[in-house]
């Protein structure tokens, strides 16, 4: 009897916490959720009156409206898309061979590349977007989609040479040089051997590049300013004075961040994966 | 053979030509000592330029002057937050770790979610929902916890340290969680055959052999805490007390003062001194570990 | 098909010698083993002759060719590695035909090599299979077939049977034998198991630190070993100290300090030196009662007792004690003796090996 009565005890236990975690977590998500749909909603009801995809039609364009802060967020969302398609060409051009020389060669001063690749991680950012503020506005940069471009490349090339020198380095250097023993070289030996092998690895790095991009506010914020309006600048801009249509922006924002990190997440170690935001 | 052609033969080789890595990382460290390691030193060298270009302390002078109740409120909101995340998370990784069950598996899904979020919209989120009549204070008032006229007022260090647990935990279990999986299960069960209970089970196996994942994670969380700009901006803005990471951005947007905006990431600087060493210090012992022991 | 030479390598790590000034020559289509214990210098030796260590000094030579500074990729020599190295994302056609579409060849031309290639290691109409699919053994013999249809000058393989379980391994070695012998590729093969390198090779090399301790054949490196290090690695040896006390030719006899008398087979020994008296299990004799009466005075008569007798399926391990000496002796099932008993044993000279100390 003893064994069973603890046994419902532990259960129940369980299925409270359980429950107390799904509504932490899921709270926030149902707020922004049914906010985006409010047309109107006055305390103290706990929920609106009115609701509907209207702000959700505003935000896609589809419908133009006198409402405060109704603007298409097409625009937004089509530069957000632009910057981060270049950032990852240009940052995986970089960080694919960085990241295969730190894999594959014993590098003398390779402590400290190391160091300059980990700092990021280890101290706040902030006072490098301010202080690159000063130097954009004196090369013309601030303002400018270039300058923002750039910033995202630096937030995320640190992320982009580790995930593709761990990828690297997980392929064995044995299958290279099996290569070599039947008179491949070394480019030949990349492109055939070691670049397909990389794929999948180098993929993730490339989405891990893309999201964090697309999502990247900080930088932006300091650096593009007031010219540069990706959405997650038209997110913080409309959530002063218009939380239904900020709550829509969010939305979007959350969907393809969510999807594509739950498709590598098994491709990435718990460290890089958490680096977001 | 005679001596000298003997010894001709045995000329040692030297490496003679150019290393191939060299191309290989110049432009991902030139891109970095660029944009990373010049602004980090500037930020530390223009934190000590007063407004007529001289080197001064007057900076630092005026930063306490202003800002050293929220360097405090900083400080304050990282040591909780992260204390409050390394708690839970634990005791939430120990149970994932001891108990399959369907309610379990069904955690574990779950938990993950916060940590795909961008910080961007955590903060929209945490700003409908925590509102003074944002969903949790109409929901807790429906419950009959609270009246309505007079909500739980959470923009500020509670609503913040909300927002940053909501965001931290799941991350931290990620990484302890990861850590409890590869203690494999004979410590436990020859701690049980000992006569062990769950609790000296959890205190004096678990915890102590897992101790290099949970001090990972509580540096990554308490470094990534100070450095947050998102949320705090946007949960208190510029009311006071505020974050160092506000008061820089406002020192800059509104003032132009690179001067005391340096200051304040200088002070961010020593909050994460300790931790930042730690990391570094770590990450490097652990590659080049693994470097040697390839041979 | 040319020899291989290799002169006087050396290679440090840090401040230890992994190769300590090292000469070998392989002769044409032989098959010879590098054997040794871990850390020897074996695979550091072969990884110098594929071009994937590069000697500190020393030269290799490919025939009259120095291929020293050579890079892997030009030396035109075929390698099978020990966990197969076979690319996990190409069928077992393409990992054959890769080395022979970077030689441009055509493809009928390809496809015919792959095809003998992989009837050479019997994995006929495997072609179209990927590694993975593949059993350790068959993963083996394609590796084994990748580096042989380059119809490279030598063939160098390094541990390749490893990682095979034993019966499995005890097939291979018999299969790699005739596929050198029907391809007549000079070879080198790398093992620290020295029941493979006697069944397969031709001449063995013993390396210890870096060292060549014996070049021979596998009856003269098991039966006249020059050392202690090479007697006691190939199998269980018993080793007896004593001293020399009469050189006749080849014979030598040797006294311990306990007064146990062996006469064994040693060369370039002198009355007085200390050495150690190699003796083989399987060389000790077990006399029936009769048998010892009537062989009274020959050389390497014993009465021993026996302390242990273990039984192991097709034989009885037995540990027996001479004197003050205790060693190992290997007896027939069907004439057991028990412990306490005491036997009589005989050792044939012919069998024993004196050994400079």
């Amino acid at each position: 009897m003893n064994v069973s009565v603890k046994r419902i005890l532990i259960l129940t236990a369980e299925l409270i916490m359980l429950v107390l975690m799904f509504l932490i977590i899921i709270g926030p998500m149902m707020s922004l959720f049914i906010w985006s749909i409010a047309h109107r909603w006055y305390w103290p009801n706990t929920l609106p009156q009115e609701v509907g995809f209207e702000y959700w039609k505003q935000a896609l364009g589809m419908h133009t409206s006198l409402a405060i802060g109704a603007i298409s967020i097409v625009p937004a969302f089509l530069l957000s898309l632009l910057i981060a398609v270049v950032v990852v060409i240009i940052s995986m051009l970089i960080a694919i061979p960085a990241g295969y020389a730190l894999a594959k060669y014993r590098i003398p001063f390779g402590a400290f590349i190391m160091f300059l690749f980990l700092m990021p991680n280890a101290f706040p950012q902030q006072p490098i977007f301010v202080n690159l503020l000063g130097t954009f506005t004196r090369l013309g940069l601030s303002g400018t989609v270039q300058g923002v471009i750039l910033i995202h490349i630096l937030v995320g090339l640190v992320f982009g040479v580790w995930i593709t020198s761990a990828t690297f380095k997980s392929i064995p250097s044995y299958l290279e040089e099996a290569a070599h023993s039947v008179g491949a070289g070394s480019l030949y030996t990349f492109f055939h051997i070691t670049l397909p092998l990389a794929a999948p690895g180098l993929l993730a790095s490339s989405v891990f590049v893309f999201i964090t991009s697309l999502d990247e506010f900080t930088g932006t914020f300091f650096i593009g300013l007031p010219f540069v309006n990706t959405l997650p600048m038209t997110l913080y801009s409309s959530s002063g004075y218009n939380m239904q249509f900020a709550s829509v922006i969010a939305i979007i924002l959350l969907i393809p961040s969510i999807l594509f990190m739950t498709l590598i997440q098994r491709v990435l170690r718990a460290e890089y994966v958490g680096g977001m935001g | 053979m005679d001596q000298v052609a003997v010894q001709a033969k045995q000329v040692v080789r030297r490496e003679v030509f150019l290393p191939p890595y060299l191309l290989l990382l110049l432009p991902a460290v030139t891109f970095m000592l660029l944009m990373y390691g010049y602004p980090f030193l500037s930020s530390i060298t223009r934190s000590f330029i007063n407004s007529q270009g001289q080197f001064s302390f007057e900076n630092y002078q005026k930063t306490v002057d202003l800002y050293l109740k929220d360097i405090g409120f900083t400080f304050a909101v990282t040591v909780f937050s992260t204390a409050v995340s390394a708690v839970l998370a634990i005791l939430l990784a120990v149970y994932l770790r001891l108990r399959q069950s369907a309610l379990s598996r069904a955690l574990t899904g779950l938990y993950k979610i916060p940590i795909f979020i961008p910080f961007v919209v955590v903060a929209q989120m945490m700003t409908t929902f925590l509102a003074p009549h944002g969903l949790l204070n109409l929901t807790l008032a429906k419950l009959g916890i609270i009246d309505i006229k007079h909500p739980l007022q959470l923009f500020n260090f509670y609503g913040l340290t909300f927002g940053f647990v909501w965001k931290m935990i799941p991350f931290s279990i990620l990484i302890i969680h990861g850590g409890f999986q590869m203690i494999d299960n004979s410590y436990i069960e020859a701690a049980r055959s000992c006569g062990a209970g769950l609790m000296r089970v959890i205190t004096r196996v678990l915890i102590p052999m897992n101790r290099s994942s949970i001090l990972v994670a509580l540096v990554l969380v308490y470094s990534q805490i100070v450095g947050t700009f998102t949320l705090p901006y946007m949960l208190i803005g510029g009311k006071i007390p505020t974050t160092i990471t506000v008061d820089i951005a406002h020192r800059i947007n509104y003032f132009r003062d690179f001067g005391v905006a340096n200051t304040l990431g200088v002070f961010s600087y020593l909050l994460v001194l300790a931790t930042a060493v730690y990391y570094l210090k770590s990450s490097v012992r652990k590659v080049t570990g693994s470097q040697a022991s390839e041979r | 098909m040319p020899t291989l030479h290799l002169e006087r390598i050396v290679k440090k790590y840090g401040k230890v010698k992994a190769v300590d000034d090292l000469s070998l020559e392989v002769r044409d289509g032989e098959l010879l083993t590098l054997l040794g214990p871990s850390g020897c210098g074996k695979t550091t030796v072969l990884r110098c002759v594929s071009g994937f260590v590069r000697p500190d000094s020393g030269e290799i030579y490919l025939g009259d060719r120095k291929i020293t500074e050579i890079p892997p990729q030009k030396r035109g020599i075929g390698l099978v590695f020990q966990n197969y190295a076979l690319w996990p994302h190409m069928t077992v056609f393409e990992n054959l035909a890769f080395g022979l579409q970077i030689k441009k060849l055509y493809k009928n031309e390809i496809s015919q090599k792959v095809g003998r290639a992989l009837a050479l290691v019997q994995l006929e109409g495997f072609g179209d299979r990927y590694p993975r699919q593949l059993s350790g053994g068959q993963q083996q013999r394609v590796a084994l077939a990748r580096a042989l249809v380059l119809e490279p000058e030598i063939l160098l393989l390094d541990e390749p049977l490893s990682n095979l379980d034993a019966l499995l391994r005890e097939q291979m070695r018999f299969e790699i034998a005739q596929i050198h012998k029907h391809a007549g590729i000079t070879t080198i093969y790398v093992t620290h198991d020295q029941t493979e390198a006697m069944v397969i090779s031709d001449r063995i090399a013993v390396l210890e630190k870096g060292r060549t301790m014996q070049l021979g054949t596998p009856l003269e490196i098991y039966s006249k070993p020059a050392n202690k290090f090479v007697a006691g690695f190939m199998g269980t040896t018993n080793f007896i100290h004593g001293k020399v006390t009469s050189v006749d030719n080849e014979y030598v006899v040797v006294t311990t300090d306990d007064g146990v008398t062996l006469t064994g087979r040693g060369r370039e020994l002198k009355k007085g030196d200390e050495v150690d008296v190699a003796i083989r299990p399987e060389s000790i004799k077990f006399l029936s009662p009769a048998e010892a009466k009537t062989t009274p005075h020959e050389p390497n008569l014993y009465e021993a007792e026996v302390v242990r007798a273990s039984y192991v399926g097709e034989l009885i391990d037995y540990q027996l004690k001479i004197k003050n000496h205790l060693i190992r002796a290997k007896g027939e099932v069907r004439t057991p003796h028990g412990a306490g008993e005491r036997i009589v044993i005989k050792l044939d000279p012919d069998q024993l090996a004196v050994l400079c100390r």
